[in-house]
């Protein structure tokens, strides 16, 4: 018997039908988790969704809608993922995973509007240490250093913008461009 | 799906371990303002940066009068946005250059008499004749459309336009430049920092002769070595610390005496007159040009009023009087005007006359410099009669002498007056009638009694009378 034949025979063991019954099932469901997964994916880089805690806790919301990365005549907004949560798939799962300990500390209230102030040089030092270790790959999303064209910037720029030096001196973006979205810690 | 989130996670820490090994040099980087209780915000956060990334500009500010009274970085160097030169920075509006019109914030009275001064007429010398050299004879318009000659020369002292490029820098033919008459992007006029040094502004260092001596010495305006030729300057080094030179009010004669700087006569106070910042102040000559005049004397032509000559000679010699006695001040100006007279009268009109009637008659081309003669006449005015002259007015011996007329009359006889014969020769076939023009205005000025000598037609009379007066000098003298 051929293999096509074989297979519109009717079966023997009618339990034998559970295995496609089942893959299809399978599938089905991991279709929908997927596509639910991809949802929170979504949703949980959108700025609504960071919104949802940081109003109220601190002022960082009101500070990035007065900064350029929000508020521009380009048309282009950069949104807290875009600067916060990497692109890359393993990457972005670490931060989001790392970022559940947050809700915590939201329900705890450990920042709060009466300290935040305080707690703001902190804060912002491991958000630069952060950005620091992945080389400001964030930055470097939108702001493409191989697509620039170094003449059309001031010499003051040209001179940081150099690759080479950032490699010897081991900086990147956030070393020198600090204080862009939300307000640069003071010590008085 | 939580379990899943967590390999995940064990996974992303794995790759994150390995694969972002990239350093986390991070300091902190917050503005750090603590030392500073009374600047300005905008100030403290300059400063915050600044105090590491120009320790020196830092350090100089630090020692500054402006440090102890709140005057830093944002004070100065706030700008207009609109000013054609402002940038962006950190969320302020900020220029490099800190013009007169900044300064004049507060030091109103300064900038007002600067204004009105030579020195803030420096930076207009595009198209007068020493720009000419440096732009077309010397130079190439290599550098943006510029000379680099002019730009590293002539510029640097006299100031050049500034100029912002589409990119907002400003444009590198024009900047760095701290020439004393420099064309700002904010329209006004001069640089304090020409003699009062950034970030220091020091008393000391402007009051000291080498402030003026940036651009006030060399063949053409010896100032610098004039003075210390002369008396004044020989004084000033041996007694420097005698100066009081860090006193504020510093006037002459009350607190300090040894000597003069350049600064004590053409700027600083008496027991009489206040401190100017218009240079010209005091000066009754100008020096300057081809033939000397009265200083006032263009202004008058003109229809300007200005400080008259004898007003301004009248605040010198207070200055001189602050030491000297009245008369040693009088004999002074005599012997001072009369050389300036001398130079007039026996070579700067003269030669100016045999240039001009050489240029009416059509023996010298329109252009400038590309004869010979045109050298020469340029070396004895501009070069050595300025040599002489100077030297006479602040009393160095050598360059009225050596460096100066002995000078002058070289060039005026043994060069000016063949190349202008052999000019009138040469043109001579194309215009006859211009030639004799030519030659009539050179025989009228060698008939003058000071020039005889030249043409051996001094009348015997006084030939016997300078004879007989060696022979009695020698007798005198000789045992």
């Amino acid at each position: 018997m051929g293999f096509w034949s074989r297979l519109w025979t009717p079966l023997k063991s009618k339990w034998l039908l559970g295995i496609p019954i089942g893959g299809l099932i399978a599938f089905v469901v991991g279709v929908i988790a997927l596509g639910v997964f991809n949802q929170v994916m979504h949703a949980t880089n959108e700025n609504q969704f960071c919104y949802g805690c940081h109003i109220g806790m601190d002022t960082i919301v009101e500070e990035y809608e007065q900064s350029i990365h929000f508020n521009n005549n380009k048309g282009v907004q950069a949104t807290c993922s875009d600067c916060h949560v990497p692109k890359e798939f393993f990457p972005k799962m670490w931060v989001k995973i790392r970022a559940t300990k947050d809700i915590y500390h939201m329900l705890a209230g450990t920042i709060n509007l009466e300290n935040f102030e305080q707690k703001r040089n902190g804060l912002a030092e491991t958000v630069w240490k952060t950005m620091q270790a992945r080389d400001s790959k964030e930055c470097k999303n939108c702001h493409n250093p191989e697509k620039w064209d170094l003449t059309l910037q001031p010499l003051r720029a040209q001179v940081n913008h150099d690759p080479a030096k950032w490699r010897r001196e081991e900086k990147s973006c956030v070393n020198c461009h600090q204080g862009l979205a939300h307000n640069r810690p003071v010590i008085n | 799906m939580n379990i899943i989130h967590r390999l995940m996670g064990l996974g992303a820490l794995l790759l994150l371990i390995t694969t972002f090994s990239a350093p986390a040099n991070a300091e902190a980087q917050a503005l750090i303002l603590k030392p500073f209780k009374s600047l300005s915000d905008a100030s403290k956060e300059c400063v915050a940066c600044h105090k590491e990334e120009n320790k020196s500009l830092y350090a100089q500010w630090g020692r500054s009068k402006h440090f102890g009274a709140n005057v830093g970085c944002y004070e100065c160097h706030q700008a207009d946005p609109k000013d054609t030169d402002a940038i962006k920075h950190e969320g302020y509006n900020i220029s490099i250059i800190v013009s007169p019109k900044d300064c004049a914030q507060c030091h109103n009275a300064e900038v007002e008499e600067f204004d009105k001064s030579h020195h803030a007429k420096a930076g207009q010398i595009i198209g007068s004749l020493d720009n000419m050299l440096a732009e077309v004879i010397e130079g190439a318009l290599t550098l943006n459309g510029a000379s680099p000659a002019a730009v590293s020369g002539c510029w640097q002292c006299h100031g050049s336009e500034v100029k912002v490029l589409k990119n907002g820098d400003l444009d590198p033919a024009t900047w760095p430049n701290t020439g004393v008459g420099r064309i700002n992007p904010d329209g006004s006029v001069g640089a304090c920092t020409a003699c009062h040094q950034r970030h220091e502004f020091s008393l000391v260092q402007a009051r000291r002769p080498e402030a003026c001596g940036k651009c006030h010495l060399g063949p053409d305006h010896p100032q610098k070595e004039i003075y210390e030729e002369s008396k004044h300057g020989i004084n000033f080094y041996a007694n420097v610390d005698r100066m009081n030179m860090d006193s504020s009010k510093w006037i002459v004669g009350e607190d300090y005496d040894a000597a003069p700087t350049c600064a004590t006569c053409h700027m600083s106070a008496t027991e009489d007159l206040p401190i100017t910042h218009d240079v010209g102040d005091r000066i009754s000559w100008t020096l300057r040009p081809a033939i000397s005049e009265k200083i006032d004397a263009k202004a008058i032509k003109s229809g300007k009023e200005v400080k008259s000559w004898q007003d301004r000679r009248t605040d010198m010699k207070n200055v001189c009087q602050s030491c000297h006695t009245d008369s040693m001040v009088e004999q002074f100006y005599i012997q001072f005007d009369a050389l300036v007279e001398l130079y007039n009268d026996k070579f700067a009109r003269p030669g100016k006359s045999m240039m001009d009637v050489l240029a009416a008659e059509g023996f010298t081309t329109p252009q400038g410099f590309d004869e010979e003669i045109e050298w020469t006449w340029f070396y004895l005015w501009h070069h050595e009669g300025r040599r002489a002259r100077h030297g006479a007015a602040m009393m160095a011996p050598d360059y009225v002498q050596w460096h100066g007329m002995y000078e002058v009359a070289e060039r005026f006889y043994i060069e000016l007056i063949p190349q202008f014969n052999e000019a009138v020769d040469h043109g001579e076939k194309a215009n006859p009638e211009g030639a004799k023009r030519a030659r009539a205005v050179l025989a009228e000025i060698l008939e003058r009694g000071e020039h005889l000598w030249f043409t051996g037609n001094e009348p015997e009379s006084v030939k016997k009378a300078r004879k007989a007066a060696q022979a009695e000098f020698q007798k005198r003298y000789s045992n």
